[in-house]
């Protein structure tokens, strides 16, 4: 049976990461933006330390999508980064049917930290089932 | 922000998925490295880099003053690892707004991936970068 507004299609707590992965998945992305793995440099640009990248989140949302419904019926995927995340803070990251419409379901995304920070908002359409 | 770079198209250059990257993009999630599908956001602005579209250096961002807006993909066909493919990137806009902290530029920058060998459409990735004043 095909979701309804207000399913939940994911609700997972992501564990934080630490400043190795964060490293790691800058160099699996080709990244070299030492924001992301230079205290020092973090500092300067005005945060605390380095930062998550944003599409490190982006990434956990299109796998738990893939997890969840199939990869083959990803559509899209639309994620805003609005507030900065930190090594080993943890995300809960959140996606809820708003509605289906030509075969698509598309759903609202969120990202919070345990405080309820919201890190990053969005949206996805994954195909219905055939 | 260089506000001229607006509607610049790259020259396309040529990109086939990498599982040593992969394995990285996943292990730094702390995903499984699971390597039977490409990741579907796998495919990422950042490659680009080294390859030819420079974008912090050509749009005049310093990396201390840049943040990360946000992403979006369109998947419009399958990827095998063994793909190559088309890279296009345009600078679709920029815009400047006042922030409360000062001036702040968003460049909205797409991403068009074609399979070289059949010329199919794969994928749509769009980066919106910022710099703060």
């Amino acid at each position: 049976m095909d979701p309804t507004a207000g399913d939940v299609v994911f609700e997972t707590i992501v564990p934080g990461a630490d400043r190795s992965r964060i490293a790691e998945f800058s160099a699996g992305t080709e990244d070299p933006n030492p924001i992301h793995t230079d205290e020092a440099f973090a500092r300067a640009a005005g945060f605390p330390t380095v930062l998550q990248q944003g599409p490190m989140t982006t990434a956990h949302f299109a796998r738990l999508l893939a997890e969840t419904v199939g990869p083959e019926r990803l559509r899209w995927l639309d994620v805003t980064f609005t507030a900065p995340v930190y090594p080993d803070e943890a995300l809960t990251l959140t996606a809820v049917v708003a509605g289906v419409r030509d075969r698509i379901v598309t759903c609202t995304l969120r990202a919070a930290k345990a405080d309820g920070t919201a890190t990053a908002k969005g949206e996805a359409g994954f195909a219905t089932q055939a | 922000m260089r506000m001229e770079m607006a509607g610049h198209v790259y020259p396309p250059f040529l990109l086939r998925p990498d599982k040593a990257l992969a394995a990285k993009f996943l292990s730094g999630q702390g995903a499984a490295v699971d390597l039977d599908r490409v990741p579907p956001t796998y495919l990422i602005f950042l490659r680009a880099e080294s390859r030819g579209a420079n974008l912090f250096a050509d749009l005049g961002i310093p990396r201390q003053k840049a943040l990360h807006g946000g992403q979006r993909y369109e998947w419009r066909a399958a990827l095998d690892w063994d793909d190559d493919l088309d890279v296009t990137v345009t600078v679709e806009k920029i815009t400047e707004r006042a922030g409360r902290g000062g001036r702040i530029w968003f460049a909205d920058v797409a991403f068009d991936y074609v399979r070289v060998a059949d010329g199919v459409p794969v994928l749509r990735e769009i980066t919106r970068l910022i710099e703060r004043e």
